[in-house]
This record gives C-alpha cells, sequence and structure tokens, in this order.
C-alpha cells in the first residue's frame, strides 16, 4: 500500500521539448520495497491518465522506477502551456491515483511466466547458491515466491526490471559478463529479477529459462512487449518437457 | 503497399565505413526500451529531403566517412548534403547541397569527406523498403529496423521509384546555410534544474571547460575528455534519456547522448544540450574540440521553433 503520505512530484521542463515528472517517496517511506513496488504502479496510472488526456500532444511517455519522462509534440505544443496542464490535471486527481494504486479494483492482471530452472539453462545457479549459503532448490523456490512489479522497461526492446527479490537471493552481477546470454534467460542482479528479450551480452546471474516471448518485434504496436511498468508478475516453474513443448531451448 | 508503384534496383557498389537508411526515427516507442534513431544530422537530413521536394521524412541514406558508391538502375533525382567531400557521377564532378538528375546505369560515388563525418543522399520519393515501427531508420546498436537492422553493405540491392521528374529547376541551399563542420563547436547547454547532482561551482566548471571529443563516440552518444566532473552522488535510478542529455558516469567524462541512446540510463545527468547544436556535434570527428556556453530553454526553442517550421515539421 503506498502510504497515506503522497509522493512529492516535481514537474519540471528539462529541455526544449522534455517535461521530467520525478516522484519521490519521504525518506522514511523510500527504503520499503512495496512502497517502491506500489510506486512504480502509480506511475504506470499516472502514465495512462497523461495518455488517456493529452494523447496527440505527446510523442513519448517513459516511465522508470520514480520518474516519467516525457517528451511533447514540438512545436505544434507548446511546452509551458502543457506543463501548466499537467501540473493540474496530477494534481486533481492525486488523491484518486493512490486510492487506485491501493485498491483492489482496476489492479492489473498478474501476469504468469513459466520458467525452466534446469541445470544446464541455469548457468549460475550453483555459483550463486556457494554465495549466498543457500541450496539451489531455496534459491529457485524464492524466486518463483515472489510477486514481482515491472518497475521499468529499458537496457534493451522489452528488458523488464522486476522488483524485487527476496533480499537472501539478492546478489551483484557478474564481474565479468557474458559475452552472450541466451534469448529467454531468466536472471538476477542486485534487488531485481529481470529476462532476456533477445539473445545479447549480460552481466546477470542465470538461473532459469523461459520461451515467453518478450518482444515481438513485427506485431503490431500494442502487442510488440506484453509487460508495462506497473505491471505485476510471478513466475511459474516448468519441467523440461512442458518447457520444450512450449518451443523453448536449452542450447547456449 | 509496395506492389502497385514502379520499383527500381540501386546495387552498393561500395559501402564506406557505415551506411544506413535514416529517416525521423520512430515516434511513441521508447518506453518499451526501442531506441528513436532516425538520422544523426537532422539539419543536412532535411535539406536533403527539401532539394528535391521529397516530404521531409522520407528515408535516406546515412553514409560515414564517404567511400560509398552505387549505381541506378532507373532515371530518378537525387541531393547529397553534410560533410564536405567530393562527389562524381560517371566520374564527372558534382556538387552538394542541390539537386541533381540521375539516368538509368549511373555511377555515383562519394569521397572520403576533408571535413564533417556523415552525408546524406536523398532520392526522390525516399528509399523503398518496409517499416519498423513506423519508420525506417535501422538502429544497429539493437539490430532493429528495415535490413534485418543491419548496416549496409557491397552488394546490397535497396528499391526507390522508378518514375520522372516533371521539375525543371533544380533547387539549392543558399551558402549561408551551409556548416563549416572544420570549426570547432559551442554548444548551447541547458543545465539540469534544481540539481541535487551536481554543485553550482561544478556546473560552472563544466560551462568554463573545453573538451576533445574521444574516439569512443558515435550514433549512441559522444564522449568527452576533459575536466573531469565530480557528482555530489554515485547513481540514481534509472530514468528516462532525452536526446541531447549530457550523463556524467563514474570516470567523470561526459557523454552526450544522442539518436541511438539507450531509452534509459542511471548515470547524474548535468545539462542538455541544444537539439540543433546536437546535430551539429554529430558531423564533428574525434579530437575535435568543444566548448559549451549556458542557454535558456525558450533560446533554444526559438531556434528549432524556427528550423522546424521552414520544413514543414
Amino acid at each position: 500500500m503506498l502510504s497515506a503520505k503522497i509522493p512529492d512530484t516535481t514537474i519540471q521542463l528539462i529541455a526544449e521539448d522534455a517535461i521530467m515528472l520525478r516522484f519521490d517517496l519521504s525518506p522514511e517511506n523510500a527504503q520499503s520495497i512495496e512502497n517502491k513496488k506500489s510506486l512504480a504502479q502509480h506511475i504506470g496510472l499516472v502514465r495512462s491518465l497523461l495518455l488517456d488526456h493529452f494523447a496527440q500532444s505527446f510523442v513519448e511517455l517513459i516511465p522508470s522506477y520514480s520518474s516519467l519522462l516525457i517528451i511533447v509534440d514540438f512545436p505544434r505544443v507548446e511546452p509551458e502551456i502543457i506543463l501548466h496542464d499537467i501540473k493540474s490535471l496530477v494534481s486533481s486527481k492525486k488523491e484518486a491515483l493512490i486510492d487506485l494504486s491501493n485498491a483492489n479494483t482496476n489492479r492489473p492482471e498478474t501476469i504468469e511466466i513459466p520458467v525452466y530452472y534446469g541445470e544446464e539453462v541455469a548457468l549460475d545457479l550453483k555459483a550463486l547458491s556457494d554465495t549466498l549459503n543457500l541450496a539451489p532448490e531455496k534459491i529457485i523456490q524464492l524466486h518463483k515466491a515472489q510477486e514481482y512489479t515491472v518497475c521499468a522497461l529499458g537496457f534493451s526492446p522489452g528488458f523488464a526490471y522486476l522488483g524485487f527479490v527476496d533480499e537472501r537471493i539478492a546478489c551483484a552481477r557478474k564481474s565479468t559478463p557474458r559475452a552472450k546470454v541466451a534469448k529467454g534467460s531468466v536472471g538476477i542482479a542486485d534487488q531485481q529479477s529481470g529476462i532476456y528479450p533477445m539473445q545479447s551480452p549480460g552481466g546477470w546471474n542465470i538461473i532459469g529459462r523461459t520461451n515467453f516471448p518478450l518482444f515481438s518485434p513485427s506485431a503490431e504496436p500494442s502487442k510488440l512487449c506484453p509487460l508495462k511498468v506497473g505491471d505485476r508478475v510471478r513466475f511459474i516453474e516448468i519441467d523440461k518437457h512442458s518447457f520444450l513443448d512450449q518451443g523453448g531451448s536449452v542450447d547456449d | 503497399m509496395l506492389t502497385t508503384k514502379t520499383l527500381a534496383k540501386l546495387n552498393i557498389k561500395k559501402a564506406g565505413a557505415a551506411c544506413s537508411i535514416q529517416d525521423l526515427g520512430r515516434k511513441g516507442f521508447q518506453y518499451l526500451g526501442l531506441s528513436q534513431g532516425g538520422a544523426a544530422d537532422l539539419h543536412a537530413y532535411l535539406w536533403a529531403n527539401y532539394l528535391i521536394e521529397n516530404n521531409a521524412g522520407a528515408a535516406a541514406f546515412e553514409i560515414t566517412l564517404g567511400q560509398f558508391a552505387i549505381e541506378f538502375e532507373a532515371d530518378t533525382e537525387i541531393a547529397i548534403t553534410g560533410a564536405e567531400a567530393n562527389a562524381t557521377i560517371n566520374g564527372e564532378s558534382v556538387a552538394l547541397w542541390c539537386g541533381l538528375k540521375i539516368k538509368a546505369g549511373d555511377l555515383l560515388e562519394i569521397k572520403l569527406p576533408r571535413t564533417g563525418l556523415l552525408n546524406y543522399l536523398s532520392i526522390s520519393g525516399g528509399i523503398q523498403c518496409e517499416q519498423h515501427f513506423g519508420s525506417r531508420t535501422i538502429v544497429a546498436r539493437e539490430k532493429t529496423g528495415p535490413n534485418g537492422g543491419c548496416t549496409l553493405k557491397l552488394g546490397d540491392n535497396i528499391h526507390y521509384l522508378a518514375r520522372t521528374s516533371k521539375r525543371k529547376s533544380t533547387r539549392s541551399t543558399p551558402s549561408h546555410y551551409i556548416p563549416d563542420y572544420g570549426q570547432s563547436i559551442n554548444l548551447k547547454a541547458i543545465p539540469t534544474p534544481a540539481s541535487d547532482y551536481f554543485s553550482a561551482s561544478e556546473v560552472e566548471r563544466f560551462l568554463a571547460s573545453s573538451y576533445l571529443i574521444s574516439p569512443q563516440s558515435n550514433r549512441m552518444g559522444y564522449r568527452l575528455k576533459g575536466a573531469s566532473l565530480k557528482s555530489m552522488s554515485s547513481g540514481l535510478p534509472s530514468e528516462g534519456i532525452n536526446f541531447g542529455a549530457v550523463q556524467v558516469p563514474a570516470d567523470g567524462n561526459p557523454i552526450i547522448l544522442l539518436s541511438d541512446r539507450q531509452t534509459l540510463g542511471g548515470y547524474p545527468k548535468i545539462a542538455s544540450i541544444s537539439k540543433l547544436d546536437c546535430y551539429q556535434l554529430a558531423q564533428r570527428r574525434p579530437g575535435q574540440e568543444i566548448r559549451f556556453e549556458e542557454a535558456s530553454i525558450p533560446q533554444c526553442q526559438n531556434g528549432l521553433r524556427e528550423f522546424l517550421n521552414f520544413f514543414g515539421l
């Protein structure tokens, strides 16, 4: 639940056509994982609200963790004027947005992502087990027990930063990233989990693999990425047979 | 739909250091982590289309460091803008920054530029290829866009419209609009408002210092070497990055983020560079000098508004 203390929102023009919204939790609320997740959901809702209201005036609305960057359709739209309108809207809807974030109605459904945690794809599980002093089965159990919130999409198209893993399995990125991480690899870095939508270099600790499509480049715009900032995610363990059946591959 | 138009091929004989297809870039996809892409020097790109009365956003070639040659299958009209380079059609010198007539079978060459980095080659009607995310930009870093997200190479065939131009006159860019890319550049910088990340004196130091462009500079961003900047914070939660944002990573060397930048970043930002100045920056080479001058948002908006209005955007 977002605390009754409404996040302070600063809204500023930072370039010719760019408006940055920053949402700051008060220091006593900022550390809580639950508050950080709620904040991501809140930002997702603010984004939807602004999109509904101002649609054609904006070129981009980029949400992330505790901010929302808006690129205005300049010079057709004058940023100073719309800045004023954004401030009015956000402040008038503040209470409603907090209620929405907290309420169970209007909650987006939790997206379930099937994961195969087998040894042949869980490339860093053994090393993590040694570092964290936890059995591999325990790491998997803690990973899939959590409900995650999409805090940001970036780094590469469709790459979702999922907050937050159980602190017992939080671990730093690998000091030497892999030159190649297989598409669909599920990993942990610091306090977050993430999935590589395509094969790429990467430094996250890999503990499983999914065939769930995170980025479908030839799909129509609304179906490009199934995950959006504010969405809830759960990992569901599946066996090798099911994974291969779904089209998964255990190759490098 | 391409089937209703008659298409002609052009064949790439030399692809130079890097050659890609560019236009105005993608709009509305950064929230998914897709780069904006688009022509790095929007000024020269828009002129290239304007000179042959193309739509402002028609896809064109972006050629890095010349050494480029193509053969046309059918008549058309073209224009070459950007870096100061010798260009020839069938061995005969032709001028840059003006419309040029092409006949079937013509061989166009663009040599290594003396100053500047990028040339734009526009073709009447624009390059015909499929759009990805509403744009024909190739973002090689992401491997997204037409041509499998790859830069063009020897032997590649690119399509354009086979049609004859009815225009009698050709346009050319007045010389006072043609930039001198060899000159060192002063970039207008809008300091980040109310910064918790940089002290006032550090911002002053940034604005007063001179920098050199490092070799680690490309379409993603230009890294600068010079006075190392100290942030009061080691990192912040990743946030969206606007075109022209100046990030300062742990090593203190500022980076100016451009067309192929990643959508999110966690390094503190000290300023944003005027977009018009970023287009000029994209023509500078490693080793060239950069200085900054503080500018206001309205000042930068005035210049940008005038520029975009001229090209109908």
